[in-house]
């Protein structure tokens, strides 16, 4: 973990128009909690899983997790880290954490606000769909971060992963929840909540947590060797 | 501490970039020059350890590049695009490049680096503030802040204004008087001419000439040498050199005369005998074609 | 080496002096050529796959549909339920094309050849907007026309028969020239605003998501005091419209009424033509 490239990547990531997407994303859940509350809704699923797990989760971990390394993949700026003697680990954690963090804060953290706010008689509820946002925060930008070096066009194919695969795949084909980084997320938290049903998941948490833990190491350590055969192409574009 | 390359070739596909190019760059100035898309770039990544030969061996200092980060203690480099933190101080760009060096007090290599490029000025203003020129200075600070040995630069005088250019050159001779090996690319003619020592001529992928470019000249036998003569007698003298054999041409012009010489060596030794047989005092022996460029479009030519 | 005097050879080249098009000719051929490139034609195969792809998803089932039908001699009325089931396919093939359209041109700088030809800046943006809601008419409309010839072809027994598949027919074909203008326009304004066309496949379906996701949320709600969210995202608002306008068959019971749909649906539209519009006027190519 470096502390000039954290500080980079942070900077990096609030200059641009990115944030105001991150910020406007989590006020979006903000406001239907608040919906919620005034119109007496009461499924709990809709709000904290359907929006805030299922749409919000992905997207902002998609922002962030492509733009901690992407861009700097992309523009050629990149090489003002790599050309040190820095060893490629520590950079690829270094953003990750970075990445995970501000993924947490912007999904996580809403999350709770929205839950205590919508069902304030619900607090376990709540923490389980949080923690498991959070959790889901690390592997989704885990995956990401990943994605940003082994492919030019990781924003297209993180969108095609969540789309597609989580999305439209997941509701035809049972097995598919043993690799969604969405059903890991349901899982614990239904498992944390013990509401059972309440929280639906396709997986058990049996299955979510050590599935979780070999993507993101395996995202990793994809990263971090990419990373070293990082190439800058021959003539300049 | 030289880059050794062996037999290097970098092919994507069905194009090859680099054609098989042995060759050493040692401490000095070695301008790598050649047309657009000849292959320099590829060759500076490949030594900057930013892509692998397809095949061959490259070293520096007897290590490999690729996928070493090691190397980056000894070698700076300057890329040729121009993507820089727009959002940081030029100060604190090259302070973190510092700080990435793992230099024990990045500060102050900092505040020397800023002073080496003159930029210690505007060190307090975000780079993406910079004008083009400013903005190579702020990099090329960046790559030698950790005191490199090696230093790659990647077509660094461009946009530069004449100014900023001559005073990249001064800073790039001062480095390589220390016993640096600066290694760095071109097209334009000029700037190779002024700043190099060594010239290696890259043409479509192969090595085409190394060396000092007069000696590459002089090696160039299969073109006819060009000279510009003023004596006391100009005509006479055209008249005499005609006769002799090594002579391929003579212009008599209002400056003196233009002779073309097929053999260098022959031609120069036999220029005194001649107009002192004949009783011509030479006053001017010039030769007009020795430039870079003549040499230059020769080899591209071929 | 010259002789002194000059001349002047002949390579046979020449002065256009010949008829210009001018600016109508170059508007329709701008969308032309959009309309080519947001199928992929005249572009690398790999353009190819991803709208040929959805193309695929909207035909296939109607495909299928039609061979079902003609082996079991009954009907399956399915005009109502294109496009809304696959709102999905064409979100994302909104979201992958607009940014084909739009941000490549921005992105490699080539704005400034457009504009000093006698095409507007307004020009450009329409053309590209007419091309895209072409493009979104066809892979909508197309299905229809393909289930109607089968129906016809097959089930039709009587002229009562014909009559009634042409009018459904004929109000699917309206839906789908709804969606296309209101998605078209949608997703267009969207994309103008990135440079890089993953951001603008981005935002495109971030916004197709959260607002289905938000819209969903809301009508959870008890009651009827949610239905309003039924304006909030596209292809909902869309199937209101349809329901009240071509008296189609509902899907799923939220309803809202019809003047906010269409004052919506209008607004969204004329906004985001409007803001597609001012942004190339704007731009500093």
């Amino acid at each position: 973990m470096n502390a000039v490239v954290a500080g980079i990547t942070f900077r990096a990531l609030f200059g641009r128009r990115r944030v105001l997407l991150l910020i406007l994303l989590p006020l979006i859940l903000l406001a239907l909690a608040g919906a919620f509350r005034a119109g007496g809704g009461t499924d709990t699923d809709v709000l904290l899983g359907r929006f805030g797990i299922t749409a919000l989760l992905p997207l902002v971990a998609l922002i962030v997790g492509t733009g901690v390394l992407g861009a700097e993949l992309d523009d050629g700026t990149a090489v003002y880290l790599l050309a040190t003697p820095v060893p490629r680990k520590t950079i690829v954690v270094s953003k990750f954490v970075v990445g995970a963090a501000v993924t947490v804060v912007f999904t996580a953290l809403p999350e709770w606000v929205a839950g205590l706010i919508a069902f304030p008689d619900e607090p376990r509820l709540v923490l389980a769909y949080t923690a498991g946002a959070a959790i889901g925060s690390i592997v989704y930008v885990a995956v990401f971060v990943a994605l940003s070096v082994l492919t030019r066009r990781a924003m297209a194919v993180g969108l095609l992963y969540v789309l597609v695969w989580e999305g439209l795949l997941a509701s035809f084909v049972s097995g598919i929840g043993v690799l969604s980084v969405q059903q890991y997320t349901l899982a614990i938290a239904r498992a944390i909540s013990g509401a059972g049903d309440a929280v639906p998941a396709t997986v058990s948490v049996a299955t979510a947590i050590p599935m979780a833990a070999v993507v993101v190491g395996l995202a990793m350590w994809l990263a971090v060797d990419q990373l070293r055969s990082y190439r800058i192409a021959g003539e300049a574009t | 501490m030289n880059i050794e390359l062996r037999s290097v070739s970098r092919w994507y596909g069905n194009v090859v970039a680099v054609n098989d190019i042995t060759m050493t760059i040692g401490p000095g100035v070695t301008g790598l020059l050649g047309p657009n898309g000849a292959g320099k770039s590829t060759l500076l990544h490949m030594m900057a350890g930013f892509l692998p030969p397809s095949s061959g061996t490259l070293t520096i200092d007897g290590e490999p590049t690729w996928r070493r980060p090691e190397i980056y203690r000894v070698v700076g480099l300057v890329p040729e695009r121009e993507a820089a933190y727009e959002f940081l101080t030029a100060r604190e760009f090259v302070v973190a490049s510092a700080k990435l060096h793992q230099l024990a007090l990045p500060e102050q290599a900092a505040e020397r680096a800023l002073h080496i490029v003159e930029l210690t000025e505007a060190a307090d203003r975000k780079v993406g503030t910079f004008s083009k020129g400013m903005r190579q200075r702020a990099r090329v600070a960046a790559a030698l802040v950790h005191d490199p040995q090696v230093l790659l630069l990647d077509e660094p005088f461009n946009g530069m204004d004449p100014r900023q250019r001559l005073h990249m050159m001064d800073l790039l001779r001062a480095m390589a008087a220390d016993g640096r090996t600066v290694l760095f690319s071109s097209h334009i003619l000029e700037e190779v001419e002024q700043l190099s020592d060594v010239v290696q001529v890259v043409v479509s992928g192969r090595l085409a000439a190394s060396g000092d470019f007069r000696e590459i000249r002089r090696l160039m036998t299969d073109r006819p040498h060009v000279f510009t003569v003023r004596s006391t007698d100009d005509r006479k003298l055209a008249a005499a050199l005609m006769a002799q054999p090594h002579t391929s041409g003579v212009a008599i012009e209002s400056a003196g005369l233009r002779v073309h010489a097929a053999d260098f060596g022959s031609f120069t030794r036999a220029l005194a005998t001649t107009a002192r047989d004949h009783g011509v005092g030479l006053r001017e022996v010039i030769p007009a074609d020795e430039s870079l460029e003549s040499v230059f479009s020769y080899l591209v030519r071929r | 080496m010259s002789e002194g005097g000059g001349v002047i050879y002949d390579i046979g080249y020449q002065r256009y002096d010949g008829p210009r098009l001018g600016r109508r000719n170059a508007v329709v051929s701008l969308y032309v050529h959009g309309l080519r490139g947001v199928f992929g034609l005249g572009r690398p195969a790999k353009a190819k796959v991803l709208p040929w792809l959805v193309v695929a998803v909207m035909f296939v089932p109607m495909i299928v549909l039609i061979a079902v039908m003609s082996r079991t001699g009954t009907q399956i009325e399915r005009y109502d339920f294109y496009p809304f089931q696959l709102q999905a396919a064409l979100a994302l093939f909104l979201a992958a094309q607009a940014p084909e359209l739009l941000s490549r041109d921005q992105r490699y700088r080539v704005l400034p050849l457009y504009f000093s030809r006698p095409i507007s800046r307004g020009d450009y943006a329409l053309a590209k907007l007419a091309a895209m809601v072409t493009a979104i008419f066809a892979i909508t409309a197309g299905p229809l026309l393909v289930y109607y010839l089968g129906s016809v072809a097959t089930l039709v027994h009587s002229p009562a028969d014909a009559r009634h598949q042409t009018a459904q027919f004929l109000l699917g074909v309206v839906n789908a020239a709804f969606h296309a203008v209101l998605l078209g326009a949608l997703g267009m304004a969207i994309a103008a605003f990135a440079r890089r066309r993953a951001f603008a496949t981005a935002a495109v379906i971030g916004v197709y998501v959260i607002s289905s996701a938000f819209s969903g949320a809301i009508q959870a709600l008890p009651g009827r005091s949610g239905d309003w969210a039924v304006l909030v995202s596209p292809f909902p608002l869309l199937e209101n419209l349809r329901v009240w306008l071509l008296h189609g068959k509902p899907i799923d019971d939220t309803l809202t009424g019809l003047p906010a749909s269409v004052a919506v649906a209008l607004l969204v539209t004329a906004v985001s033509i409007a803001v597609l519009v001012r942004r190339y006027q704007r731009l500093s190519a």
